[in-house]
């Protein structure tokens, strides 16, 4: 739970540091302005690749939701995994209909690779501490 | 016990799942647009024309050499 929501603040901070302010969750939490404001200024804007600021937020944001369903179901996968499941499901299959122009929204490679390389991390820490509380039991 | 803790499960996952949802939602720009819009600077010029300066230079340098062809010609009496 720890690492999942080191990831979404992570995840998030560099989202709401980088992106416009005309996104939504700025109206939704005014609070985030000031987050926004604070980070722009400790931390330099220039120099980041572009994955690191579009992709990987998205990328972290799939890594913590399916850290949070794996600890509540106390990392049985076989238990929960049509949850895990979903919000991959949502979001490859959304980048993947972008690209096709049936969803609005920009189609982003590094969007699409990261979501699948974070869906395996997460898949894989979740089979991993199952495995480890399997051995102990 | 078992029954009452897994519905407990459930409703944590179904909490879960509509505050990620939420958040992908808030990642949207109010317009609608997707939030692959990346940020940008309203005060910032969309088209800066590096050359305007020599044009504005040439100008100044052909106006200026008409001036003096049409006040050596005597035009001005």
């Amino acid at each position: 739970m720890i690492v999942a929501t080191v990831a979404l603040l992570l995840g998030g901070s560099i989202y709401v540091a980088y992106r416009a302010e005309t996104l939504l969750m700025f109206s939704w939490f005014p609070v985030l302005k000031s987050w926004r404001a604070f980070l722009r200024q400790h931390i330099a804007l220039d120099g980041w690749p572009e994955w690191f600021l579009y992709a990987l937020p998205d990328g972290m944001w799939i890594l913590s939701y399916l850290l949070v369903i794996g600890t509540i179901w106390d990392f049985r996968m076989k238990d929960c995994i049509l949850l895990l499941l979903l919000m991959p499901v949502i979001a490859i299959s959304s980048e993947i209909l972008q690209f096709f122009h049936l969803m609005h929204g920009t189609f982003d490679v590094y969007d699409l690779v990261f979501y699948t390389l974070f869906t395996a991390i997460g898949f894989y820490t979740i089979y991993y501490y199952n495995h480890q509380i399997n051995k102990k039991l | 016990m078992k029954k009452k803790s897994f519905f407990g499960k459930i409703i944590l996952s179904v909490l879960c799942v509509i505050a990620f949802l939420v958040l992908a939602t808030a990642s949207d720009n109010k317009d609608g647009q997707s939030s692959g819009d990346y940020d940008s600077d309203p005060n910032t010029p969309t088209y800066i024309d590096d050359n305007s300066s020599d044009y504005s230079s040439d100008i100044s340098e052909d106006s200026r050499a008409e001036d003096e062809e049409y006040y050596s010609s005597g035009a001005e009496d």
